[in-house]
C-alpha cells in the first residue's frame, strides 16, 4: 500500500484520503472477517505498541487494505518534562513497520513529575508554554522523522495567565515547529461553549493550510458545560461547523470517532457516509 | 506562575484523594490563592467544578482499565470491594509510564498487601493470572513448533532437543478456582455474596496465546512441573528424567508434549 502523495515542498497540497473511522476493538473480528470498506483508518497508536498478537495482526490486516494514521493520546507535548525516549522509540518502531499516512497527538499536557494523569489536559496559551511544545514537538519529529499533526482538545479549565486565544497558540506552535495540525471539529464547539468563544474565531485563526485531518466526534450537555465523550452520532452542530471548515479550507481527511457505547460497525459506516455527504454539500455538490 | 508550578497545581488538585472541594478546604491559604489567580471561572462554571471535572474523569478511567484487566479478580470481590481496591491503587501507585495499558503491571503485588486480599485468599493469585493474560495479548509472535515439526526429528535426537516456550506462555499457582469463576462471571452469574473458598491444594493454571486468542485452563502438579521445566528451557532429556522421577512414565510426557504442539505452547528452537 503506497502512503498517500505529499506536497514535497511544503504544505499547501496536503494528502487527501476521503473519510475514515478510527479503529476500535469491538471492530476488530468485523475487519478481519469482512475488510475494512471505508477510505481509512486511525489507530490509537498505544494500543498498537505491543509486539504481536491480535493488535498487531489486525492493524496489519487494515493496512494492508487502507492508509492508517496513528493517533497518539500520551505524548504530551505541552508537559514540561520532555516525552521519554522509550516511548517515542516505541512509536518510531510501530510508524517504520505501518507506514502511517501520518502520526498526530494532542495539543496538551499529561505527566509532570514523573506522573501520568492519561487525560487530555489544558495549558495556558503563554510564551512559556509556547516554547515548551515548540520544543517538545521539535524532539518528537526528529525522532520520527516526520512532521506530526497535533488536535485542539476540548478543554473545560481555561487559565488568567493566559496571553493569547487558543486558536493563536495552535497557530503559533504549527509556525515555530513546522508541525500540522489535527482540526477537532467537536472539540472547538465544546470549547467555544466551556469557555465562551465564537467556534468562527477559532476557524479564522488557524492556518488552513496546516490542516491536514479533521476529527468529528459527538459530546454531551452536562448542564452547565459540554462533555466530550465521543458517545453517539454526530450532532447537527457539529456537521453545521464541519460544512463550514470545508467552504474554509477545501476538502480535509475526516474521521469520525465514536468511542463510548461503541456502535456496531454498519452504524459506524453510516456516520462515515453522512460526514463524506456533508462534505459534497459543502463544495455544492449533490448529495 | 512557570509551567511547571501550574501543572503540579492542577496534578494536586485533580488528584486530591477526596476531591477538589476537600483539596481546597485543607489548603494553605497561598494554595488557595494560587488556585484562584491561576484558574479562570465564569458564573454558571466555577473553577472549582470546572478541575473537578479531570478529577473525575482522572480516575474513572484509570478504574476503567483495572476493570477491563482484571475481571475476574473484580467479580470475585464484588463491585463496591473492587471500586475501593482501584482507588487505593490509583491513589497509591499513580501511573509512571506514558502507556496506560502498563498501568496495571503492579497491581498483582499491590493485591498482595492489601487489606482485601486477607479477606479473599488466593486474590492475588487471580490477579497474577490476569495479568499473565494481558501479557499474552500481545507478546512478541514467534514461529510455534507444530507435532510435524517434532515429528521430523530422529528418535535419537529427542533428549538433547532444547525446547523453548512461546512467549506468551505464563503458568500461576492459584488458590481458588479460577477457571470455576472465570466461567461463572462469563456466564453473567452474580458476583459471590461469600469469599470463594479456597482450593486444597492450591491448583495451575497456565496461560498462553494460541493464535489470536488467550486461552488458559487448569493443569496437574506433574504436567505443571514440566511446564516450568518448558519454561525454564531444560532439554527434553532431563524433562523425561524428573517426571520418571515423579513416577511419569516416558509416554505420558509425549502426550503433554503433543498437546503442548498443538495448543501453540513451543517455540521452535
Amino acid at each position: 500500500m503506497d502512503r498517500p502523495e505529499r506536497d514535497p515542498g511544503g504544505i499547501s497540497e496536503r494528502p487527501y484520503l476521503g473519510h475514515g473511522v478510527g479503529l476500535r476493538l469491538r471492530h476488530y473480528a468485523h475487519v478481519l472477517e469482512h475488510g475494512v470498506g471505508v477510505d481509512w483508518m486511525e489507530a490509537i497508536s498505544e494500543n498498537f505498541f505491543g509486539d504481536g498478537g491480535r493488535p498487531r495482526a489486525v492493524l496489519r490486516h487494515v493496512r494492508s487494505q487502507v492508509p492508517v494514521a496513528l493517533h497518539g493520546v500520551c505524548l504530551g507535548v505541552g508537559s514540561v518534562d520532555p516525552p521519554s525516549d522509550a516511548y517515542l522509540r516505541r512509536l518510531r518502531s510501530l510508524a517504520d513497520e505501518i507506514e502511517p499516512a501520518w502520526v498526530s497527538d494532542h495539543l496538551c499536557w499529561g505527566h509532570v513529575d514523573g506522573q501520568h494523569a492519561h487525560e487530555l489536559l489544558p495549558l495556558p496559551y503563554t510564551e512559556e508554554a509556547l516554547d515548551v511544545v515548540v520544543r517538545h514537538v521539535g524532539k518528537t519529529q526528529d525522532v520520527l522523522g516526520r512532521r506530526i499533526l497535533l488536535e485542539n482538545v476540548s478543554s473545560y479549565v481555561s487559565f488568567s495567565h493566559s496571553t493569547m486565544p487558543e486558536w493563536e497558540f495552535l497557530s503559533e506552535v504549527a509556525t515555530r515547529a513546522d508541525c500540522l495540525i489535527l482540526l477537532d471539529v467537536n472539540n472547538v464547539i465544546v470549547s467555544a461553549q466551556n469557555h465562551g468563544f465564537d467556534p468562527l474565531d477559532f476557524l479564522a485563526g488557524v492556518p488552513g493550510e496546516r490542516v491536514w485531518q479533521l476529527h468529528l466526534a459527538n459530546h454531551s450537555d452536562r448542564g452547565h458545560y459540554r462533555f466530550d465523550d465521543h458517545r453517539g452520532p454526530v450532532p447537527d452542530p457539529v456537521w453545521s461547523l464541519y460544512e463550514e471548515v470545508v467552504r474554509r479550507f477545501g476538502r480535509i481527511s475526516t474521521l469520525v470517532e465514536w468511542d463510548e457505547d461503541v456502535p456496531s460497525w454498519d452504524d459506524l459506516v453510516v456516520q462515515q457516509r453522512r460526514a463524506a455527504a456533508h462534505e459534497r454539500d459543502a463544495l455544492g455538490g449533490a448529495r | 506562575m512557570t509551567l511547571r508550578e501550574t501543572q503540579r497545581l492542577m496534578w494536586r488538585a485533580m488528584t486530591w484523594p477526596t476531591g477538589v472541594a476537600d483539596f481546597l478546604r485543607q489548603a494553605d491559604p497561598a494554595t488557595r490563592r494560587a488556585f484562584a489567580q491561576t484558574f479562570a471561572e465564569t458564573p454558571g462554571f466555577s473553577r472549582q467544578d470546572r478541575v473537578s471535572v479531570y478529577a473525575e474523569s482522572y480516575y474513572w478511567r484509570l478504574e476503567d482499565v483495572l476493570r477491563e484487566q482484571f475481571r475476574v479478580t473484580a467479580w470475585i470481590a464484588g463491585d463496591v470491594a473492587f471500586h475501593n481496591l482501584c482507588t487505593d491503587y490509583v491513589l497509591a501507585r499513580p501511573s509512571r509510564r506514558a502507556d496506560v495499558r502498563r498501568f496495571a503491571a503492579p497491581f498483582r503485588e499491590f493485591v498482595t498487601a492489601h487489606p482485601l486480599a486477607r479477606a479473599h485468599v488466593g486474590l492475588d493469585d487471580v490477579a497474577r493470572i490476569e495479568w499473565g493474560a494481558v501479557e499474552a495479548i500481545d507478546a512478541a509472535d514467534v514461529r510455534l513448533w507444530r507435532e510435524d515439526d517434532l515429528a521430523a526429528v530422529a528418535l535419537c535426537d529427542w533428549p538433547p532437543l532444547v525446547l523453548r516456550a512461546a512467549p506468551s506462555v505464563s503458568l500461576h499457582r492459584c488458590r481458588l478456582p479460577y477457571a470455576k469463576a472465570w466461567a461463572a462471571r462469563d456466564a453473567g452469574e452474580p458476583s459471590p455474596t461469600d469469599p470463594l473458598p479456597a482450593c486444597t491444594p492450591p491448583q495451575w493454571v497456565l496461560v498462553w496465546r494460541g493464535g489470536l486468542e488467550v486461552f488458559h485452563r487448569t493443569v496437574a502438579d506433574r504436567e505443571a512441573e514440566a511446564i516450568s521445566a518448558l519454561v525454564a528451557g531444560t532439554d527434553f532429556g532431563t524433562l523425561v528424567q524428573h517426571a520418571d522421577a515423579r513416577g511419569v512414565q516416558a509416554p505420558e510426557v509425549v502426550a503433554w508434549l503433543r498437546r503442548w504442539l498443538r495448543d501453540g505452547l513451543v517455540a521452535a528452537p
